[in-house]
């Protein structure tokens, strides 16, 4: 059974809508608040429709991966208050989401791999992806006050995304380790995937031990960043190890 | 107080092995396998996680135990990594329908053989659909007088051993076959590894069942030996004594044994909580 993608279309809109009226708080929570709904609600639909949660082929990664991004930007202004991280997301997540549909494009839902029957595949996905919301935020954070010095640059607020960041990427690490215990027999093997996810976490790692200030704070995110896209794209771009869609 | 310096040089490590791996495991994980399986790397990446447990603790101003707990868990994480990768037996276990426990199974070294815990026997090969997957194989297998069922991510658990489902074979499978090296006779299971005088180990990388023949790999050199016939790998002689094709359809199954695993993930864990307790801890005032 196929789930249309007016309601992904209709989360884009909202989204850039909220990026433009970025300047006036109330219309951008409203306006965010509907795109994240939305996108919550084609998951469900999508769900409903396959039996299975969405998160197997390359369009529902790089839509899950724009919903974790808004979500993570969406939270973060409504407690920092500050307009322009929240932009930044915005803008982020948007190209996501413009990229799972239009030029990925949208895919009907499959009969998936029946070695994803598991109940760790969704706690797995969701926690990784997760993750990678947070280390998105902290990159667009920390570039957003590396450029607007005027902007009240609390390192409290990088580091909560780091912590935040490390603790759901790590759940998805150590959670995708059982899984592919219980379903290869191995719990870690050094597949590509695994190693650059393991990379991005101990990247991440290293930037709560060092401290840094605005300049190496927005360099190191661009790193992680980096690493994190590798891990999630560029792997299953080069069809490396078992690990890809 | 530790210098922040130094803490951040033992914050940077994990980020610059695991790159280093990262980075080598696109070209084949088995390098960086065999160098983080030895015992003198765990045994460095414990020391190295001790180090930093002891720096963290002397670095505090006041209590925090989450900080604690955070570089604890890699200490068990990687002591239980290190005694499982001593003391398991985990390997792979061919299984014909309609034939016996074979009693034994390939390591995962593929070199040497392990007694199976328990006699296991292949009783049958089905099907089973589930909505919005495509169907999946399963295998009926006998133990200790009762049937289970076994397919992907519902493995049996048996004797301390997890005992799962990894590919269905079909009839003229190798099953196992003799090699004599050089004055020393062999029985061996496809894709077995046996040690030659002469650089790293032989094993078999195909068959042809109606050539009655096995395809035999040495560094870059892969050769056919049909039954009876002698091949030369530098100065060792090899000579095909006989090779068991399986008459039926049948399945490779992982056998993996599980007594050793707790402390990694209790390890793990302990590094999310620690994570959990730091991320909700407030600033100090």
């Amino acid at each position: 059974m196929n789930s249309s993608p007016v309601l992904l279309y209709l989360a884009l809109a909202a989204h850039i809508a909220a990026a433009i009226l970025a300047s006036r708080r109330g219309p951008t929570i409203v306006l965010s608040g509907l795109g994240i709904t939305l996108q919550v609600l084609f998951t469900v639909l999508r769900t409903l429709a396959a039996c299975v949660l969405p998160f197997a082929s390359r369009f529902e990664a790089m839509a899950l991966f724009s919903l974790a991004i808004f979500g993570t930007g969406f939270l973060l202004y409504l407690v920092t208050g500050q307009r322009w991280p929240k932009f930044g997301t915005d803008i982020l997540g948007i190209t996501i989401l413009a990229a799972a549909l239009l030029p990925v494009g949208f895919h009907p839902g499959t009969a998936l791999n029946p070695i994803l029957a598991s109940p760790w595949f969704s706690v797995h996905i969701l926690a990784a992806f997760a993750g990678y919301g947070c280390f998105a935020a902290g990159l667009v954070w920390s570039t957003v006050h590396l450029f607007d010095r005027r902007l009240d640059f609390n390192p409290a607020v990088p580091s909560k995304l780091a912590l935040a960041g490390l603790l759901l990427l790590g759940a998805g690490i150590i959670t995708g380790a059982a899984w592919a215990d219980s379903s290869w027999g191995r719990y870690w093997s050094w597949d590509p995937k695994e190693s650059w996810a393991l990379f991005t976490w101990a990247l991440m790692l290293g930037f709560v031990h060092i401290r840094p200030g605005r300049k190496l704070a927005a360099t190191w995110h661009v790193l992680v960043f980096l690493a994190m896209l590798f891990t999630f794209i560029g792997i299953n771009l080069l069809k490396w190890g078992l690990h890809r869609y | 107080m530790t210098s922040s310096k130094a803490i951040a040089i033992v914050g940077l490590l994990p980020a610059l092995l695991s790159g280093v791996a990262a980075v080598a495991s696109l070209f084949g994980p088995e390098s960086v396998q065999a160098a983080t399986g030895s015992g003198v790397f765990l045994a460095g990446a414990i020391l190295a996680s001790i180090l930093a447990l002891i720096m963290a603790v002397r670095a505090l101003p006041r209590r925090n135990p989450g900080l604690v707990l955070l570089h604890f868990g890699p200490v068990v994480l990687l002591a239980g990594v290190l005694v499982a990768g001593q003391q398991s037996k985990s390997g792979y276990l061919f299984l014909e329908l309609g034939a016996a426990s074979p009693g034994f199974f390939l390591r995962d070294d593929l070199r040497q053989i392990a007694e199976l815990p328990v006699p296991v026997q292949l009783q049958g090969i089905e099907q089973q659909q589930q909505r919005g997957f495509r169907p999946a194989p399963v295998v009926r297998l006998a133990v200790d007088g009762r049937t289970h069922r076994v397919t992907y991510n519902q493995p049996l658990v048996t004797a301390g051993r997890r005992i799962l489902l990894g590919q269905l074979t079909e009839p003229g499978f190798l099953a196992e076959y003799e090699l004599l090296v050089d004055s020393t006779e062999y029985l061996l299971l496809h894709n077995q590894q046996v040690a030659i005088p002469q650089g790293p180990p032989l094993h078999s990388f195909g068959y042809d069942q109606e050539g009655q023949k096995i395809g035999l790999a040495h560094c870059r050199e892969r050769f056919w030996l049909g039954i009876g016939d002698t091949a030369t790998v530098g100065s060792t002689r090899l000579v095909l004594r006989s090779a068991r094709f399986a008459a039926n359809p049948g399945a490779i199954l992982v056998v993996n044994d599980t007594r050793y695993r707790p402390p990694i993930f209790a390890g793990a864990g302990l590094v999310l909580l620690g994570l959990l307790l730091q991320l909700f801890r407030r600033p100090q005032q």
